[in-house]
This record gives C-alpha cells, sequence and structure tokens, in this order.
C-alpha cells in the first residue's frame, strides 16, 4: 500500500481511548531550507547584478531583484498551502475538527450524531458533521489517504470509552 | 495513490472542460504540456521554413530568390524563434508533462501560473514574427543584436525586445514553478538522489534560467535606452562601450545553450537505460556533472569573443575554463555508453533518436573542443564552421533529444502505440538529411565562407548545393512527424500498455500509471517508496 503515514498522524489522549488526528498536505520543503535557496540563489544574483552594475550595466539590477521577489513570492505561496493542518480530536462525548495553520476554524459534533459522508468522483471528497452541518476535511489528501481517513472516524463512532 | 497536496484538484470534478475554453483557462500540467509542445511544433515549422528560405538561397552563388536584407532578417528570426519558440517552450512542454509523475506529484507547485507562463508565448511570438511585414522589415543583426547596428533598425527594434522580455518572462514563470514544485512536491521517501535524471537536468537548468534572464532583460532594456532615451551604455561616442553589450548578451547567451541542452542529457539519460534494460551508470556521477556543465557555463562566455580583442590572459583564462567544459560532458558521454555495455539493447525509435542525439552530440562536442582554442578560434570565427558546430550540438544534440523523448512518452500520454516504421523511417531521413545538411558546411567554413551572406564565390557552390538537399531532406521529414504524431493522438494504433516499454517500470515512477495518463493522476496503489527503491 502507498499509504505514507507522515500525512496522517495519530496521536493518542490519555488512556480513556481518546485520540487525535493531525493531517497535513505532503511537503519537501521545510522553511529553513526554504530560506537556503532564497538565500543562495539572491547571493548568487547579487553577484551577478551587481558585478555588472560596478562595469555600467546598473539595468540588470532591477530585472534580478524582481525575479527574486517573483521567487520569494511563489515559495511562500507553495509553503503557505504546505502549513495547513487539520487537527480531528474523537473525544468521549464529542468530535473536534481545527481548521488552518493556528487552527483558525474550530467545529465540534456530537460524537453520537457524528457521520462520515464519502462523495466518489474523480475527485472525491469526504465530508463530516452532523445536524445538516458538514464540514470537507481531508482536501489535500490523496484518494488513498481520505479512504484510510474515513476508516478511522467510521470507527471512532461505534466506540466504547 | 497522491501522496501530496492536489493543489487545484479540487475544484475539478469531471475531467477536462469542453472546447476552446479548456486550452485556455487549464491548470493541469498535462494540458500545458501538450499546449507547449504543439506550440513548439508549429514554431518548428515556422522556423524550418525560414531556414528552407535561407538554404534555397544558399544553392547557388548570386542572388535568386531573395535580397540580402530579407536574408539577414531570416537568418535572425530564423534563431530567436528556433532558440526561444521551438526548442525551449518543446523542453517546457515535456517538462509539465513528466516532472509532477516523476517525482509522485499530482500537478505543478503553482498551476495558475504555469497557465500564464505558457499563453505569454504565443502573443511575443506573433509579436516578434509580424515585426516582418513592419516599415524595414524585421532586425536584420543575427541573434545577437549587437550595437550598433542593431540600433539602426527602425519600428521592428522596439517590438523585438518587447518580444523577447516576454519570452523571458514565460522561461522565468516556467523555472520557477519547476522549481518549486520538484523542491516542495516530491513523494515522500524521494531524495534529491533518487530523483530521476530527467528532473535533475530540469532542475539545474531551471536555475540557469533564472541566473542568467535578468542579464538578458537588462541588456535589450539598455539597448532600448540608447535608443530611444539618449543614454550611451554602448555608445562609444557618449562614454559607454559595445563590447560590453556582447559581455551581457554571452553572459547569458552561453549558459543558454547548456538550457537547451541539459534536459536533452535528461531525456537521453532516461532512454538509454530503458533500452539497454540496465539502470544508469553512475547515476551520482551524472549529477554531479551535470551540475559542473551548469557551474562552468558561468565562467566561459567570453570565447565567444576571441576575435573582438582582450589581454592575452582573458583569453588564456577563456580558452583554458572552455577546455574544462569537456571533463564532466565525457563524464556524462562515457556514462551513457557503460550504460549500454553488455546491456539487452533494442533500437526502437526513441533509442535510434538517442543514439543519433550521442553520435551527433559528441561530433559537435570535437567540434567545439577545436574552437575553445583561442589562436584556431581567430580563424573558425563567423564563418560555416561553427554555424556546423552549433548546429550539431544544438540540432544534433537538443533537437533529436526531443524527437527521441516524444517518441518514448507519446504512447505514455496518448495511450496507442506510434507506427515503429514510420518512426523509424523518421529517424533515418533526419540523421541523413542532418548530416547532409551541416557536415559540409564544416568544409565550407574552413574553405573560408563566412556566415550570414546570401551570396559566395563559385567554389563553394557543390557543398552548398548539398547542404541545401540534405535541408529540404531534413525539413520535408518533419512534416511525416507530424503525421506519425497526428495519428497516434487520433489513437490509430495498437493500444499502449501501462508499462509501454519492456521493464520500464524499473526506470521511473510514471510508468505505474496507466497509459494515457489519467486527467488527473494519482498513485493509488502504488508504493511509491518501494517503485523509487528499485528505481
Amino acid at each position: 500500500m502507498g499509504f505514507s503515514a507522515s500525512m496522517i498522524q495519530r496521536q493518542p489522549l490519555g488512556s480513556g481511548g481518546e485520540f487525535r488526528l493531525v493531517l497535513r498536505p505532503n511537503a519537501s520543503l521545510s522553511p529553513g531550507q526554504a530560506r537556503l535557496l532564497v538565500g543562495l540563489l539572491g547571493l548568487m544574483m547579487a553577484v551577478i547584478g551587481f558585478g555588472f552594475a560596478a562595469v555600467g550595466a546598473w539595468l540588470v539590477l532591477p530585472f534580478s531583484g524582481g525575479e527574486l521577489l517573483l521567487l520569494i513570492y511563489a515559495l511562500s505561496c507553495s509553503m503557505r498551502w504546505s502549513a495547513a493542518r487539520e487537527v480531528i480530536t474523537v473525544a468521549r462525548d464529542s468530535v473536534f475538527i481545527e481548521q488552518g495553520p493556528e487552527g483558525e476554524q474550530r467545529h465540534r459534533f456530537l460524537r453520537a450524531w457524528f457521520r462520515v459522508d464519502w462523495r466518489p468522483g474523480p475527485a472525491p471528497r469526504l465530508l463530516v458533521g452532523s445536524h445538516g452541518k458538514w464540514v470537507e476535511i481531508g482536501a489535500f489528501l490523496g484518494e488513498e489517504e481520505k479512504r484510510v481517513l474515513a476508516k478511522i472516524l467510521q470507527q471512532a463512532r461505534a466506540m466504547e470509552f | 495513490m497522491a501522496t501530496v497536496a492536489d493543489t487545484h484538484g479540487a475544484e475539478h470534478e469531471h475531467g477536462p472542460a469542453k472546447g476552446i475554453l479548456r486550452w485556455i483557462t487549464t491548470t493541469n500540467h498535462k494540458d500545458i504540456g501538450t499546449l507547449y509542445l504543439t506550440f513548439a511544433m508549429i514554431m518548428f515549422l515556422v522556423g524550418g521554413a525560414m531556414a528552407l528560405i535561407i538554404r534555397a538561397e544558399l544553392y547557388q552563388p548570386g542572388l535568386q530568390l531573395v535580397d540580402p536584407h530579407f536574408f539577414n532578417q531570416m537568418t535572425t528570426l530564423h534563431a530567436l524563434i528556433m532558440v526561444f519558440g521551438a526548442v525551449m517552450p518543446a523542453f517546457a512542454g515535456f517538462a509539465n508533462w513528466m516532472i509532477p509523475p516523476m517525482i509522485g506529484a499530482p500537478d505543478m507547485a503553482l498551476p495558475r501560473m504555469n497557465n500564464w507562463s505558457f499563453w505569454i508565448l504565443p502573443f511575443a511570438a506573433v509579436l516578434l514574427s509580424a515585426t516582418l511585414f513592419m516599415d524595414g522589415g524585421a532586425i536584420a543583426s543575427g541573434w545577437t543584436l549587437y550595437p550598433p547596428l542593431v540600433l539602426q533598425f527602425g519600428d521592428a527594434l522596439p517590438f523585438t525586445i518587447f518580444s523577447v522580455h516576454l519570452l523571458g518572462i514565460s522561461s522565468i514563470l516556467a523555472s520557477i514553478n519547476i522549481i518549486v514544485t520538484i523542491f516542495n512536491l516530491r513523494a515522500p521517501g524521494l531524495t534529491m538522489m533518487k530523483m530521476p535524471m530527467f528532473c535533475w537536468t530540469w532542475l539545474i537548468t531551471a536555475f540557469l534560467l533564472i541566473l542568467v534572464m535578468p542579464v538578458l532583460a537588462g541588456a535589450v532594456t539598455m539597448l532600448l535606452f540608447d535608443k530611444f532615451f539618449d543614454t550611451s551604455f554602448f555608445d562609444a561616442a557618449g562614454g559607454g562601450d559595445p563590447v560590453l553589450f556582447q559581455h551581457l548578451f554571452w553572459f547569458f547567451g552561453h549558459p543558454e545553450v547548456y538550457i537547451i541542452i541539459l534536459p536533452a542529457f535528461g531525456i537521453v539519460s532516461q532512454i538509454i537505460p530503458t533500452f539497454s534494460r540496465k539502470p544508469l551508470f553512475g547515476k551520482n556521477s551524472m549529477i554531479f556533472a551535470t551540475a559542473v556543465i551548469g557551474f562552468l557555463s558561468f565562467i566561459v562566455w567570453a570565447h565567444h569573443q576571441f576575435t573582438v580583442g582582450m589581454p592575452v590572459p582573458a583569453e588564456l583564462y577563456f580558452m583554458y575554463a572552455t577546455m574544462l567544459i569537456a571533463v564532466p560532458t565525457g563524464v556524462k558521454v562515457f556514462n551513457w555508453l557503460a550504460t549500454m555495455w553488455k546491456g539487452s539493447l533494442t533500437f526502437e525509435t526513441p533509442m535510434l533518436h538517442a543514439l543519433g542525439f550521442l553520435v551527433l552530440f559528441v561530433f559537435g562536442g570535437f567540434t567545439g573542443i577545436m574552437m575553445s582554442q583561442a589562436p584556431a578560434d581567430l580563424y573558425y570565427h563567423d564563418n560555416y564552421f561553427i554555424v556546423a558546430h552549433f548546429h550539431y550540438t544544438l540540432v544534433g544534440g537538443g533537437v533529436f533529444a526531443i524527437f527521441a523523448g516524444l517518441f518514448y512518452w507519446l504512447p505514455k500520454w496518448t495511450g496507442t502505440m506510434y507506427d515503429e516504421k514510420l518512426g523509424k523511417l523518421h529517424f533515418w531521413l533526419s540523421f541523413l538529411g542532418f548530416n547532409l545538411l551541416f557536415m559540409p558546411q564544416h568544409f565550407l567554413g574552413l574553405a573560408g565562407m563566412p556566415r550570414r551572406i546570401p551570396d559566395y564565390a563559385v567554389q563553394f557552390t557543390e557543398f552548398n548545393q548539398m547542404s541545401s538537399v540534405g535541408a529540404f531532406i531534413f525539413g520535408f521529414t518533419q512534416l511525416l512527424l507530424v503525421y506519425i504524431v497526428y495519428k497516434c493522438v487520433k489513437g490509430e494504433g495498437e493500444k499502449a500498455s501501462g508499462e509501454v516499454w519492456e521493464g520500464a517500470k524499473s526506470h521511473g515512477l510514471e510508468w505505474n500509471l496507466p497509459s494515457p495518463m489519467p486527467y488527473h493522476h494519482s498513485f493509488e496503489g502504488v508504493d511509491i517508496q518501494k517503485a523509487v527503491a528499485d528505481e
């Protein structure tokens, strides 16, 4: 099976069977590595740009600078996406869902009424909710990870604490 | 299984949209790869038609078909269109199609930017081609755009410079996307050193592009300033220096040669192991050799300027530094040969083109070593020997690798096997036509025929006639390629399996996907880490 545990991490909470799932998209570049990449490229661009400026061709510099800014913007967009986090906490009575890097969006569902909805298609979606309120989870996961996640949550509904 | 974030797939529920809007608004890497390749093919035919005008005029001495000014417009536009409109977009097409599946990613990291980087291209190409119809015609200075000659052209100059800017922006956007994709979207377990050679060569190419494009942009903008804002960057009368432009241009122009050839190395490094049924020999040394070639490309630019005049120590430095390039290039050639050594070789069309690449590129490399010698270069410079040399490297190397990659991955893209008989016919006609076209040009150059002239002394007639016949054979053979691709896209042929080539799964992740690759591919059911380890 091609599932990589790094995208869905299960953390037990205490000894009562409660647990937490941390979902995150794959990202092979850490923020530190991204800074190193920008730094190295910036250094090389600066050497070339200032080198030509020193012999009178200063118009290279604004193009180098503009390009570096574009690279930083592109990397930050990709890194921002990579920083997405979803934390699903399965407790005795409730299921809590926190979405966003800092858990900005919070949802609470009663565990007894909690439902898992698998919507198939070319890009299948996984929704959870109850009482007419539905939240998509793991949108950044691949199909197989979504299936694994759906199975874990289905089992969580029926768990005895 | 998609092991990484699908940055756009959630919006698409039902595969591709229908009609023309699919192609205008698409953010799918496969669609954009197809757009790049189609555009490259069209521009290859346009640039090729210009080459045929040049060769038709040169069939015999005297002026027969075109006037000298138009002839020089053709040589200039042929080069600009082939470099920026055909070869570079073709490699960008391969990158779009193949890098995401090769690294286990669902798409490029920045899909909307990907759409932009393609759609800038057609506008730039139309703008550049439209200069032919402007007052005074297109610029006729040669693709190097040297001042003060280039500043003498009229309306075409600002439009040409604007189109060069647009082409540069397109390349930069594509490069940034490739860098971000490779660094941030690799599947878990796919470390940098496990990454396929094609991705490695493209990564280094993207770095080269990012570093040199601002230099070209700055240089052509300074031309514009000199022409319209009374500056004197390159005007000696105002305290400027026309040779400064040459340094700027070749600081871009020499790495540009590697920008064209490195992805070609990557394609050939994928193909030779598949048809040798062996892993690539010395992969780590191949990666380091590619990086060294990339580095050396920044410190050898002035070998294009030996005849301009420079201090002897500078000539010596640029001569020795240039000769150094033969070392990492030799490592690569040795490794390709060692990969084939005692392999179970078969010679399907992609392999024939890869071998054609090897023979022609090595030949072009040897003539390159000849020209790295500063004293000898004083003679070779600006004659047909250099024309033959760079066509052996850029067409024999770059374009033959594009043919090889096209035949190699076409069944994977379309799900249909191309016509092998026609494929082989295309190879042999191209190979023979190419050699008939450019081999005699070595002798013309050595005999003293200058480049960029529409007329010549009668003693050069026979070799020129051979060259022109070769040009028409090579040129019209490409219509056969269009037909082969058309048949394949229409689904006329045997259905291709997912693996396509025997044992290909052990040479890359992409062969684990079905043929044709689904619009939104996923590696469901594939153990990526195991597949990568096998590789």
